[in-house]
């Protein structure tokens, strides 16, 4: 039979190709045969991406840029260290939504499913629809106005990239892609060659903004998040708290997004970067995030990871200069169907510089929570500190934790530790509740927010709210726990 | 006879100044007492004079016997003499408390010649006394001890190691009042012409067990003032105000 | 490597070929870096092609006359030559070198040995190339204690492949330890399989001690079958690279493993050094735990995975990592990891990496000892406490030894 697996066979073939060829082994390992399945025409090529420097009007080197990180997607390979990314359809991805089509997204086309969520959230109609994308702004005008002219009078730049670029064309070349160069990994180059949308905050030095600036207030931008691009510099001495996205679900047409997000911590400044995602579950969220940190300057990153098919995000911390500092607090959820593969890096450039990552994942039904890490002491990072706490939670008895930190220390007075724990909830705990009056959904969520306790009240408390709220509404459609 | 002599000392840690110079001299058969107030710098000096590497001294001296020890290591210390019974002593994980006192006893005393039978036999005396069991010394040093036990076996390294200027910090916290009865008897026990004795405390309890023929107060990085035992009696009832008022 | 197929058919053309067979084919299916779910791809032992081919073809240089065995052992191997005491054989054990086993104890070889295929690429390779290697089988219900020593000169390279069946209920206690004679840069692979049957429990005392220019590779397998229990001490002190692989298959329900491991990386050594669990059985603990010294331009790094596999509930896993660097020029690395993959388990891991505690050496100072013996003090008790718990005084004798050799005074973190 033709049809049938011959070991010997395949075993002679094997050995006739290394007898009569010179292929190099790499072209007949089984683990690395992607090819490039867009070449020309379809999905994006160099004319798609001339189209949108086109359309945005941008200057000459903005448009070369683009191009030159087209390249460079194109060579990359897609990475296979991590989640399976087959499901990525490239070609029919829209790797440009202009924006005169944004309001194309019908609320009759949002699925159901979303629109049930918003309801039970209890989300005024006007908000699901900015949330669904049939909205392109979310109206605040009159909130930020106000805003807008005490922190102009400080000297504050707070506007979507385009414009910044436009008004503020050397103070954006000063930053833009310094952090995260197009060459960093294949869909930072993607991002480099399509970006569209994203902020631009400035603050001067020695400025302290009390309030959180929030992406809501950010008028004119497109609110496509596909491919946002944004970049916030605290000048030394400042102190900024910016915060992203949202904790209701964000329907999108798209299934692949790819953001860029730089933070320049100067000497002495503080920043603090809060993000919760919650896109629909058709997305493959691929964002590259990075802070630099000076001298004596402090980073925070506090992030929900809630929505989307597969997400890989690892907010990286590069601390340059002595005493610099990076805390990194993060939520995953893992719904059914779902991998999220988040984590952190710090890298320790500098002497006495410290790090703290705190990563909680919860698995519910088949999802899967991995966190991946790097955490790097270079030689000369003298007592430099770091720990890193990761916490998993499986919810049901499918539910899946994976733990893959990577630890290179090459300083000899540098301090390091790592710990993890797998657990699920306690039978005494939920016992415990129960005894007490509770049914048995509240204990379990009772519980699984206890577990998030820290990290919930480093979170702004609208996201708070929400994300109480969504964790109950996960594990209520679960009904039975544990 | 020995004498510890400490001048004008001035000590520092993370840059902030905690001594701010400190007189006192300490002879063979003396006993004192340094109270003070919390944050007074009464265990930055124990930790000072013993050369902790977190601490700075930015000035005066510190002299046992005539020999300057101001800059010297902490075993170089150690071997003139100078002994601190820590208040809380670090646990070092998989190293026997045998082998410890063995190894420390060989480089502060290497004249004498003992054999290895012979000084776990005096260990044995000893431990029995402060009331350690026989199977510590096989344990890790400090290593999952009780606070009290830790206490036991700050004095058993004093008595084994026979230094000739003694600094107790806070020595009495953590320890009954039974533990407390034997560790004074123990200290007393040791006690004579060719050893001094610096027992730091913040309460009185100790001192009376044992009885302090000098008493000095400290406050904010200096000796305030100096007495006899009716300050420490005084400070019992009225506490420290009175001095910082005076 | 593209000659190695007509050596496969012809040299190595033996009762084991489809085995060897099946492994090559193996082998060319696998990655380069194989390591499970690599993020970086970064080898920390760089073992080529060219090495590996060396290893595979073999070379055995005579061994120099004065080889000294430990007398007290019970199997002495010197090259592929296996010699067991007599008292050993009168108990009805099977000792024998694998080339002699494969022909006379055909039936054991198939059970065991031929369903049970590697996991990394470098371990397939050995499977397929192996010239000989050790065979044990330890009857049903024994209670026995044996010490192999082995010896090869520094100079040989060679792939073995040993085996160690351990019948239901048997209670062994093996100590294995690994030395050179001569010198030279030898490439010296070695893939180590243990098959536990029911209720069978082994201690395992392993010693890797050979000349600082020998590549050692070794990949230990335990296939433990229900109620098992397999306690494993091992110590890499010796080679210029070592690629030091150990991972259970736990397939049988309560089987139970433990790891105590301790290396020292010194001079330009490196260590790659792995413990994983891989648990299918229903009940099953794993206890990892690991140290090592990194002094010199030496780099250790340590990786272990907990793998709890969906039918494994009522599962445990613990894997603990704590690396001492105590050079400048060295360097230290750590990769645990969990992967867990239902949620009625327990599973746990830490690593850290550090210099010796400050306050612990300062404490030692301050009672008279001096900078480097409080070092070598807090080194030996670091990793002592481990390996005291294989009760084995040669091992502890040795862990002292290593930690004192180490000469800690190029520098210290502080002062």
């Amino acid at each position: 039979m033709e049809s049938e697996y011959s070991k010997d066979a395949e075993m002679e073939r094997l050995l006739e190709d290394l007898r009569t060829s010179n292929i190099r082994k790499e072209d007949w390992e089984f683990h690395d045969n992607h090819k490039p399945t867009y070449s020309t025409g379809i999905g994006i090529n160099r004319k798609v991406v001339e189209e949108i420097s086109d359309i945005k009007n941008e200057p000459d080197w903005m448009r070369r840029f683009r191009l030159k990180s087209l390249e460079i997607f194109l060579a990359k390979p897609v990475p296979t260290w991590g989640p399976d990314l087959s499901g990525i359809d490239w070609e029919n991805t829209n790797y440009y939504t202009r924006p005169d089509e944004i309001n194309a997204n019908k609320w009759e086309d949002v699925p159901d499913e979303i629109k049930d969520t918003f309801t039970k959230l209890g989300v005024p109609e006007m908000e699901q629809k900015y949330l669904a994308g049939s909205v392109a702004q979310y109206d605040s005008e009159g909130v930020y106005h106000n805003l807008k002219k005490v922190w102009e009078d400080k000297g504050v730049v707070f506007m979507d990239l385009d414009s910044a670029i436009r008004e503020h064309p050397d103070l954006v070349k000063d930053y833009f892609c310094r952090a995260v160069p197009a060459t960093d990994n294949k869909f930072a180059a993607l991002n480099g060659a399509v970006w569209s949308g994203g902020s631009f905050l400035y603050v001067p030095k020695g400025v302290h903004i009390d309030m959180p600036l929030q992406t809501y207030f950010r008028m004119n931008g497109e609110a496509t998040g596909q491919f946002e691009h944004t970049i916030v510099v605290a000048d030394e001495g400042s102190k900024v708290h910016y915060i992203e996205g949202c904790t209701a679900p964000k329907y999108d047409r798209n299934s692949l997004h790819s953001a860029i997000v730089e933070i320049y911590v100067k000497k002495n400044a503080q920043a603090r970067y809060t993000s919760v995602q919650n896109w629909s579950k058709s997305v493959y969220n691929m964002p590259t995030k990075r802070a630099w940190v000076d001298e004596n300057a402090k980073m925070e990153w506090v992030g929900g990871s809630l929505g989307s098919k597969v997400t890989m995000l690892y907010p990286s911390s590069y601390l340059r200069g002595p005493y610099a500092s990076a805390h990194n607090l993060n939520v995953s959820l893992a719904g059914p169907g779902t991998v999220k593969d988040t984590g952190a890096k710090a890298l320790h450039l500098a002497p006495y510089t410290s790090s703290k990552i705190v990563a909680k994942s919860i698995s519910i039904e088949d999802g899967k929570a991995i966190y991946r890490g790097l955490l790097r002491m270079n030689k000369g990072a003298i007592h430099s500190k770091s720990h890193v706490q990761c916490d998993a939670l499986l919810i049901n008895d499918k539910s899946q934790s994976f733990t893959y930190p990577h630890d290179e220390i090459y300083e000899p007075t540098a301090t390091f530790g790592h710990e993890a724990t797998v657990g699920r909830i306690g039978t005494d705990e939920l016992t415990y509740l129960r005894s007490r009056g509770l049914s048995e959904d509240e204990a379990s969520s009772m519980i699984v927010l206890g577990f998030l306790d820290d990290v919930m009240k480093e979170i702004p408390m609208e996201f708070a709210v929400e994300m109480n709220r969504l964790i109950k509404l996960e594990m209520g459609k679960l009904g039975a726990v544990g | 006879m020995p004498e510890l002599a400490i001048r004008e000392l001035s000590a520092s840690v993370e840059n902030k100044q905690i001594l701010k110079g400190v007189n006192l001299t300490v002879r063979g058969g003396e006993i004192h007492a340094l109270m003070g107030p919390n944050g007074a710098g009464k265990s930055t000096l124990g930790n000072v004079l013993i050369g902790h590497p977190n601490y700075q001294i930015t000035g005066g001296t510190i002299e046992l016997n005539g020999t300057d020890l101001t800059h010297k290591t902490p075993e170089e210390r150690a071997r003139a003499g100078l002994f601190l019974a820590f208040q809380s002593p670090v646990a070092v994980v998989g190293v026997k408390l045998s082998t410890f006192l063995r190894t420390a006893y060989r480089q502060v005393h290497p004249e004498d010649k003992v054999s290895l039978q012979q000084f776990y036999d005096r260990m044995k005396v000893h431990m029995r006394r402060v009331g350690l069991d026989e199977s510590f010394m096989s344990r890790s040093v400090n290593d999952g001890f009780s606070g009290g036990e830790r206490k036991r076996f700050e004095i058993l390294q004093m008595v084994m190691l026979r230094p000739k200027i003694v600094i107790l910090d806070e020595i009495d916290s953590g320890l009954d009042v039974d533990a407390l009865k034997l560790v004074a008897d123990e200290i007393s026990e040791y006690y004579n012409d060719e050893v001094g004795f610096l027992i730091i405390t913040h309460y009185q309890r100790i001192l009376k067990n044992i009885a302090p023929q000098f008493v000095h107060i400290l406050i904010d990085g200096k000796v305030a003032m100096d007495g006899n035992r009716d300050l420490s009696l005084r400070i019992e009832e009225e506490g420290y105000d009175w001095i910082k008022n005076a | 490597m593209e000659n190695y197929p007509e050596t496969l058919k012809t040299i190595l053309n033996d009762e084991a070929y489809g085995y060897r067979r099946d492994a090559f084919l193996a082998f060319l299916k696998s990655p380069v870096r194989d390591y499970k779910e690599s993020p970086t791809v970064k080898d920390y032992v760089e073992i080529s092609d060219k090495d590996l081919e060396k290893m595979i073809y073999g070379e055995i240089s005579d061994t120099s006359a004065d080889i000294i065995f430990d007398q007290d052992a019970d199997i002495k191997i010197i090259n592929d030559e296996v010699t067991a005491s007599d008292q050993l054989l009168q108990k009805g054990v099977i000792v024998c070198d694998m080339i002699t086993a494969i022909s006379r104890h055909k039936l054991l070889f198939e059970k065991y040995i031929v369903p049970r295929h590697g996991t990394e690429r470098i371990e397939h390779l050995i499977n397929s190339s192996w010239r000989n290697g050790l065979f044990i089988y330890i009857p049903e219900n024994s209670r026995l204690k044996i010490k192999i020593h082995n010896l090869s000169d520094a100079a040989s390279s060679f792939a073995y492949k040993s085996a160690i069946i351990c019948g239901k209920d048997s209670q062994v206690e093996l100590t294995d330890i690994y030395g050179s004679t001569g010198s030279g840069n030898g490439i010296q692979g070695k893939n180590v399989y243990f098959f536990l049957d029911e209720y069978s429990k082994v201690k395992y005392h392993y010693l890797q001690d050979k000349m600082d220019t020998v590549t050692d590779i070794t990949f230990v397998r335990q296939y433990q079958d229900r109620f098992s229990e397999f306690s494993f001490f091992h110590i890499n002190h010796g080679s210029s690279r070592v690629l030091f692989s150990n991972e259970s298959r736990q397939f049988g329900a309560s089987s139970d493993f433990r790891v105590y491991g301790v290396n020292f990386s010194t001079n330009s050594q490196k260590m790659d050094i792995r413990d994983s669990s891989f648990q299918e059985g229903v009940g099953s603990s794993a206890d990892i735990q690991v140290r090592g010294v990194v002094t010199g331009s030496s780099s250790t790094i340590h990786r272990g995975n907990i793998d709890l596999e969906e039918i494994a509930i009522k599962s445990s896993g613990f894997y603990d990592s704590k690396i001492l660097l105590l050079s400048r020029e060295g360097y230290a690395n750590s990769k645990p990891g969990l992967m867990i993959k239902n949620n009625d388990t327990r599973s746990k891991h830490g690593s850290s990496i550090s210099n010796v505690d400050e306050e612990q050496i300062f404490y030692l100072r301050s009672r008279g000892i001096d900078l480097n013996t409080a070092t070598g003090l807090v080194t030996a008790g670091f990793v002592g406490s481990i390996i005291e718990k294989a009760n084995n005084q040669e091992f502890t004798r040795k862990v002292y030894e290593y930690a004192e050799g180490l000469g800690i005074n190029a520098f210290l973190g502080t002062n």
